[in-house]
């Protein structure tokens, strides 16, 4: 084989490592998976804690990211949440903007399913 | 032995399937899967904007990259170029996945890797309006079949999970009406089918690696994967994944007469 081939070859078929070692990277999963999530959103303003329902900011949301947080505050179920985990501060930076006397927002993704139970949570200083 | 263009007859099907996918053409396809919003695949839409590991790109750029992509695919299907052509179609066909981070599916990725992986090849000198030079056809045709069959084994590898080999996924699936009804009913209602589909996909994509890698057995492993995707456009119509690997395969078929 040429070298530039056998490199090639090596790239593409040790990228989905990543996904195993870091869990990024694509790993051709493919709906291999089912798993129930929740996210829940509060927003703090001084001493005060405001819950902000994720369906609400579904909508200033790009369309491909919308179903995931339409409803999302029951547990709902999807092939995949890995973008999701992701993209949580992304997602609690547009719960600041939405609302501009938040000083911080904090999200928490909760999963389950048969292979695991994970929280992940993240926390965003809102900047004025 | 007359040897069979099959690296080109690849090329062209994977630039045809390029083409239709990442364009408004996609629309017509008969899966609600495949479906692209506005003209072209990529255009930048309202919303927060969000981008792998935040590298926004700037709306104007990405509507150029579209334009680009799109011309470099038709190069790349008509064999003009095809190399460099291919190369840029899957780059931005990946810039554009960057660009829409909740929209990932393997689909579109593994069409767009798959470009790249055949513009490296002599895909790009058969076949072809203005063919590249020949680089090494056994060369061309082994980089494409580890591809192949890397792509089938990390799929294998995925599904050697708890709620894939008991089943739950497939009836998660099947509730979710991502099947066809008469598979999806068969499924809600057997649990011994669901067990069977699971345990069977999982183990026929973990042997379609070597089986697809080794010579002696390369006819047998494109016959059985080609079945495979068969029972899979029958079963679920996954966008154009069946499309994507078919086209593929037929480079992994090069060398087999």
């Amino acid at each position: 084989m040429l070298r530039r081939h056998v490199a090639i070859a090596a790239l593409f078929a040790a990228t989905p490592l990543a996904d195993l070692l870091f869990g990024v990277g694509p790993a051709f999963t493919m709906y291999a998976a089912s798993v129930d999530y929740r996210i829940e959103l509060r927003g703090r303003r001084g001493a005060e804690t405001v819950p902000i329902p994720p369906s609400a900011l579904a909508r200033d949301l790009p369309p491909s990211a919308r179903p995931f947080l339409g409803g999302a505050e029951r547990f709902r179920r999807t092939s995949d949440v890995s973008v999701l985990r992701r993209h949580l501060d992304d997602i609690a930076r547009l719960a600041c903007r939405h609302d501009a006397s938040f000083d911080a927002v904090g999200i928490v993704l909760m999963e389950r399913s048969a292979d695991r139970t994970a929280e992940r949570r993240v926390s965003v200083r809102c900047v004025r | 032995m007359k040897r069979w263009p099959l690296l080109g007859v690849s090329r062209v099907a994977l630039g045809v399937i390029f083409v239709v996918r990442t364009t408004a053409l996609a629309n017509l396809l008969p899966t609600p899967l495949a479906h692209v919003r506005g003209v072209l695949l990529g255009w930048p839409e309202s919303g927060w904007p969000m981008a792998w590991a935040g590298a926004v790109v700037p709306a104007g750029l990405q509507e150029a990259a579209c334009v680009v992509r799109t011309g470099a695919a038709v190069l790349f299907l008509l064999g003009i170029r095809a190399r460099i052509a291919g190369v840029i179609a899957g780059a931005l066909g990946l810039l554009a996945m960057s660009q829409d981070p909740f929209g990932f599916i393997y689909t579109l990725y593994t069409l767009f890797t798959g470009t790249l992986v055949l513009a490296a090849t002599d895909a790009t000198s058969e076949l072809a309006l203005v063919p590249d030079r020949p680089l090494n056809p056994r060369s061309s045709g082994a980089l494409v079949r580890l591809v192949v069959a890397a792509i089938y084994f990390w799929a294998s590898v995925a599904k050697m999970r708890r709620d894939w080999l008991s089943g739950a996924t497939l009836l998660a699936l099947a509730e979710e009406r991502l099947f066809t009804e008469p598979v999806a009913s068969l499924l809600r209602d057997h649990g011994g089918l669901r067990l069977t589909v699971a345990w069977g996909t999982m183990a026929t994509e973990l042997a379609l690696a070597p089986l697809l890698f080794f010579f002696r057995s390369r006819r047998i492993g494109v016959g059985v994967a080609l079945g495979m995707h068969l029972a899979f456009e029958i079963g679920a119509r996954p966008d154009v994944m069946g499309g994507v690997m078919a086209s593929l395969l037929v480079a992994c078929a090069a060398g087999i007469e």
